[in-house]
């Protein structure tokens, strides 16, 4: 799942929350850069030693995920890791991104209109509302429940898609490889009856 | 008074203790609540029997929106607030409406307070918040820290059993916390994507903490794992107090990515435990962590995980991180909490 950029707004009068920056994912940080993210106040502990010792580390992780074939840059970002573009068909990918969104979104609210009727109004209102919330709440334990079921159903739909898009795309090469053999034969057969 | 007195929830916790101590200073005491959780040994009263008297002190606990403030407000009695922060409701927009809408609901009820002579803030942070909303004298109060019991529970069989399945050399990275949006669980499920695949593979999350107030925040996480096919994550849910202290026990480094916090005790449990903190630079962290561990003000998964890989093993920084928090646990010892309550006692009483 992406990191989604969240604006944090904090009470009246009280200095916002630092907030992330999701674009923020330039791999060569500076020790500047470092230095700015990390703050350690015991005044004992200097913070320019730990920082060419993070540096370094960093960079040992860069070398290995390189090496190993996974994105680093997505993985700093808190991005699923994929070293090449998605084999998901757009549309799919959409519907599959709705599904994520919006498989727990089985609550119900408490809706309910003022009564009208003039003198015991209010007292229907005070009967109603409790009838309502005592609906609700059993309604929203088996919304609860769904909202469950749905979660397992999109984590399944995900995977299966995964394996079929990784599928596709190895069938995908396949063919064009074999495309490419048989255009191959195919001239060798035509240079040789002639 | 209090919206909802629960079993192992910090300001339950708190209003318990206060409550014993007031009893033990012989003053009459007692707990009245909208929501009483049972497994507490004394669960208090429901709050719409309580009858107001202008001789009583009465202290209203502010967490939330609910039917109890305006109950409060027609009330007789000396009333005190004591400010234990509201999550912003925007963290739970998306989550659930009914719930953000009584956050929302709390924040903006807050302010019918302020014309009261005196209040309480659990924190610095809260202070610093209800002054700005035009609160005339708001002392803090700081929160009872129950370390000597955590570190009994640690000796249980339960506490032990936990601490020996964990402690088998792997980096075990904590936070201790329930799941909600604010509290950012899955920001550190980035983070340990990151560690446990390009800095150990040999480590593994444990959040431990109440997945029941926000379950759909929860079900996002296990979908996220899923998706991230990621091993070696612990999803605890409710645990009890020697179960709590295993944790610790086996804990390598605490990881706080929250981005809305009133005072965040667990920060200070883990200091307890001799775990060096790492945490994200946002509300009321800084001023829980004090001049001690480590805090980020970016969330840079790979920088967060290579300080992790710093603080994990028995290197220079890690003891010196641990030094500073065992300097800033002595700002909470209970000798020194009881002795603040003792002084709000007193001030309230000049009121009343």
């Amino acid at each position: 799942m992406e990191a989604n950029a969240q604006r944090v707004e904090g009470s009246q009068g009280v200095t916002p929350p630092a907030y992330r920056e999701p674009g923020d994912a330039r791999m060569n940080l500076s020790e500047d850069d470092l230095e700015a993210m990390i703050e350690i106040r015991d005044p004992e502990i200097d913070v320019e030693d730990i920082v060419p010792q993070v540096r370094a580390r960093l960079r040992a992780q860069h070398r290995r995920a390189r090496g190993i074939g996974l994105d680093c840059e997505a993985l700093a970002r808190g991005q699923v890791p994929s070293d090449r573009a998605s084999p998901l068909d757009d549309d799919l990918e959409d519907n599959l991104e709705r599904m994520r969104a919006s498989y727990n979104r089985v609550v119900v609210d408490l809706s309910l209109t003022k009564s009208r009727v003039p003198i015991v109004g209010p007292l229907v209102q005070r009967i109603r509302e409790p009838l309502h919330r005592l609906a609700m709440y059993y309604v929203n334990r088996s919304a609860g429940r769904q909202s469950r079921f749905n979660a397992y159903v999109v984590g399944a739909m995900a995977n299966l898609i995964r394996s079929l898009g990784e599928e596709n795309e190895r069938l995908r090469q396949e063919i064009s490889r074999l495309d490419a053999r048989l255009t191959n034969l195919e001239t060798n057969a035509r240079g040789k009856r002639e | 008074m209090l919206p909802a007195f629960l079993y192992g929830d910090a300001v339950s916790n708190q209003a318990a203790r206060i409550r014993h101590l007031l009893r033990d200073w012989g003053f009459r005491s007692r707990i009245y609540a909208e929501a009483r959780d049972h497994r507490r040994v004394n669960p208090g009263a429901d709050y719409r029997r309580y009858r107001g008297n202008p001789d009583n002190i009465l202290v209203y606990h502010y967490t939330t929106g609910s039917a109890m403030t305006e109950f409060v407000r027609q009330l007789p009695d000396t009333v005190v607030i004591y400010y234990h922060n509201i999550t912003p409701p925007e963290f739970l927009d998306t989550y659930n409406a009914a719930y953000a809408a009584s956050l929302e609901q709390g924040r903006q009820e807050l302010v019918l307070f302020r014309h009261l002579p005196f209040a309480l803030a659990g924190s610095q942070y809260n202070r610093q918040e209800m002054l700005s909303l035009g609160f005339k004298e708001v002392a803090i109060m700081p929160y009872f820290i129950y370390l000597d019991e955590l570190l009994a529970a640690a000796d249980s069989s339960a506490g032990q059993r936990i601490a020996s399945d964990y402690r088998d050399g792997w980096v075990n990275i904590l936070f201790v916390g329930r799941l909600a949006p604010n509290k950012r669980q899955d920001d550190i499920i980035r983070t340990f994507n990151y560690y446990h695949r390009l800095v150990d593979c040999r480590s593994r999350l444990i959040l431990v903490g109440s997945g029941d107030s926000i379950p759909e925040y929860r079900m996002e996480l296990e979908v996220m794992l899923d998706v991230l096919d990621l091993q070696h994550v612990h999803l605890t849910g409710e645990v009890s107090l020697e179960e709590l202290s295993g944790y610790y026990r086996a804990a390598t480094v605490f990881l706080c990515l929250s981005e809305h916090e009133g005072f965040c005790v667990p920060l200070l449990e883990a200091m307890g435990f001799d775990i060096p903190v790492l945490a994200f630079k946002a509300t009321g962290v800084p001023y829980t962590m004090g001049q001690s561990g480590v805090l980020v003000k970016r969330k840079r998964y790979d920088v967060i995980a290579t300080l992790i890989d710093l603080l994990a093993h028995d290197t220079p920084l890690r003891r010196d991180i641990i030094a500073s928090q065992n300097r800033r646990l002595s700002a909470f010892d209970h000798d020194s909490t009881v002795r603040s309550l003792h002084r709000q006692v007193e001030r309230m009483m000049q009121l009343a």
